[in-house]
């Protein structure tokens, strides 16, 4: 069934892909849509997709994510040199982009974090890296350790001599 | 990959991020939540004060800023106020979050004549490692400041001053300028020291037509602020081939561009047979020494005109050079081929390829409601360019009225950014290409620093300011 589906094309003519997760779940995108991703697009040219493409450093649940967000934006890079694009659809895909990253829990967070790097798509990256920056200014010391559950190794001494040394980044 | 699935399981957390995707995050902080991150753990601290993160964030394409100076008519002093515009890492405004003063008051200029119209005589100069150079005393009329036909410059009793700024960490600092006719043309943090140094050079005009703003400089000065004085740094040599029908540099007032740790400006040789060619003058803060290197060839047929030609760093990391040319209404984008930073890419270009300009791209000045930009240029005109986070690479064109336009590459098409027209003569406007300097490596002013602390709200009643009330530092007389 999988070769059968890995031969498959859509309506529109591109071939499809079959990309499996860690846990194998399977999942079934365009070319076009796969390509964004800079690891698949260099196994296409390579033509070792025929027997569908194993991810055994992304599960399944993460692998939805990408795979919506890679939807969503395949039309994105096509009409990049577009003029005339739409610019509802602009807006579509930043809100799209605000609710997938908005929502999610930082363990998540940080997965699609390494799953945008290992399949190297860059936009996704750019966005979710940017989302735990956005998390972190604006905090102190203390809730940037809250937020993301690190322990504090400074002596006292030595906490108090980096504020010292920064003044102008601590006061309020 | 490697052994590394197990790092994907259930408790994925900052920590197991590689260190070149905790990078990638703190790229992206703004300078004040990055000195914070060196207080968090020692880990974080050992990333930030990495030589590999301190490179990395030096690279960063910088903001423009839009720099306004004002006159404010109720209290009768002149303000300078900083707006973040546009760029790919500095989301929104700056002054925001946490909320900071957006720019600063000097005492009262000195009352305009009675029978003269007011003019500013504060010029913002530029932004170079997060440090904004203010001029005060500038030339009133444009274009005057290399004339020696014009006497009233320097005026007598007129202050004649550098004002320094860093916004981030509140401090100042004021530096006299040489005597003569003359200009700040550049400023650095030296790279090893951090402590500010400002470029100078005094010069005369160029006597040839259409040369209005352009000036032949005659002594480079260099000065390590704080140190209260100037020290003459060579001129480039030329070299001995050269006729000497073109024996001399000509430049023009458009600030420095800074690249991989140089100072860049377009030049032009020139002398009693014309214009020449032009060339790129180079300075190297690490060995405080000029050099000049090729610019971009011209078009069969046609003159190097300076004044049409100006130089900005991309968001790839590369000098651009653009030539406004009127006779066919478009604008020349020509790029240098840096090897040196492909050098840290993974491209297979051998990193002793030959650095050369191609011609990347011929857009037209002619905007959406017909008008001709290429027309409107002049010597004063400023050129930047930047990476907006929703926009793409755009190139910003200051027209000499005060508004702006910004071309799209991506979209090929040129949009009004900034439709106010300032009220004339007492407003004045400078695009700044502006990057803040991280954390622990601050721009060092020396014994000249003062801390800046007395903020007043001011409300501005003009529609280019956009902002009221806006909260300003006061700049005391206190030295």
């Amino acid at each position: 069934m999988a070769a059968a589906a890995a031969e498959a094309t859509t309506d529109g003519g591109g071939k499809m892909i079959i990309l499996i997760s860690a846990d194998g779940k399977r999942f079934e995108v365009t070319e076009a849509v796969a390509s964004q991703s800079q690891l698949i697009s260099n196994m296409i040219e390579d033509d070792c997709t025929e027997n569908g493409v194993r991810l055994p450093n992304v599960d399944g649940d993460i692998l939805t994510m990408v795979v919506d967000y890679c939807n969503m934006h395949a039309g994105d890079a096509a009409a990049a040199g577009d003029t005339m694009k739409a610019s509802s659809t602009e807006e579509e895909l930043k809100k799209f982009d605000a609710e997938l990253v908005q929502a999610l829990e930082n363990p998540v967070l940080f997965k699609l974090i390494l799953a945008a790097n290992f399949l190297n798509i860059k936009s996704l990256l750019d966005m979710t890296c940017q989302r735990v920056a956005d998390m972190m200014s604006g905090k102190t010391p203390e809730q940037m350790r809250e937020t993301f559950s690190i322990e504090n190794d400074f002596t006292p001494e030595e906490e108090a001599a980096i504020r010292q040394e920064n003044a102008w980044a601590f006061d309020d | 990959m490697d052994d590394d699935d197990d790092k994907m399981g259930t408790h994925a957390q900052v920590q197991q991020l590689p260190d070149e995707l905790l990078l990638e995050i703190l790229l992206r902080l703004p300078p004040r939540a990055i000195a914070r991150c060196l207080a968090v753990c020692s880990a974080w601290r050992s990333a930030v004060s990495a030589a590999a993160f301190r490179r990395a964030h030096a690279d960063r394409p910088a903001a423009v800023c839009k720099a306004t100076a004002t006159a404010i008519d109720c209290c009768d002093r002149d303000a300078v106020i900083l707006d973040a515009f546009r760029g790919r890492w500095h989301r929104g405004n700056v002054h925001t979050r946490p909320r900071s003063p957006r720019g600063l008051v000097f005492p009262a200029a000195m009352a305009p004549e009675p029978d003269t119209p007011w003019v500013l005589d504060t010029l913002v100069v530029g932004s170079w490692d997060g440090v904004l150079c203010v001029e005060r005393g500038a030339p009133l009329l444009r274009g005057s400041r290399w004339d020696a036909g014009v006497h009233h410059w320097p005026k007598s009793g007129r202050l004649r001053e550098y004002v320094l700024w860093n916004p981030l960490a509140m401090t100042r600092a004021t530096v006299s300028p040489p005597p003569g006719r003359g200009a700040v043309i550049g400023g650095y943090a030296h790279p090893a020291t951090m402590r500010f140094h400002l470029l100078h050079a005094a010069g005369e005009a160029a006597r040839r037509p259409g040369s209005l703003g352009l000036f032949v400089p005659t002594v480079f000065r260099v000065q390590r602020v704080g140190d209260g004085a100037w020290r003459e740094v060579p001129l480039p040599l030329l070299e001995q081939q050269d006729d000497h029908a073109h024996a001399q540099l000509q430049m023009h007032g458009a600030r420095s561009v800074a690249l991989h740790g140089n100072l860049h400006w377009l030049v032009q040789r020139g002398g009693s047979a014309g214009p020449g060619r032009l060339q790129v003058l180079v300075f190297e803060p690490a060995r405080e020494r000029f050099r000049l290197m090729e610019a971009p060839p011209r078009r069969h047929g046609e003159e190097d005109d300076l004044a049409r030609s100006r130089i900005v760093v991309l968001s790839n990391g590369k000098l651009c050079a653009v030539a406004v040319r009127p006779a066919t209404s478009t604008m020349d984008m020509r790029v240098l081929d840096d090897s040196s930073s492909s050098s840290s890419s993974s491209s297979s270009s051998s990193s002793d390829a030959p650095r050369r300009w191609r011609l990347d791209e011929t857009i037209s000045a002619v905007t959406r409601d017909g008008r001709d930009l290429s027309r409107a240029f002049t010597p004063e005109t400023q050129v930047e360019a930047a990476h907006g986070h929703r926009e793409g690479e755009e190139v910003f064109v200051r027209h000499d009225d005060g508004r702006v336009d910004a071309y799209s590459l991506r979209r090929r098409n040129w949009t009004r950014v900034c439709a106010a027209r300032p009220r004339s003569g007492s407003v004045g406007v400078a695009l700044l290409p502006h990057r803040e300097s991280v954390a622990d490596d601050q721009p060092s002013f020396g014994e000249a620093s003062r801390l800046l602390d007395h903020t007043i709200d001011v409300d501005v009643d003009d529609q280019y300011l956009s902002m009221n009330p806006i909260t300003l530092l006061l700049l005391l007389n206190t030295d």
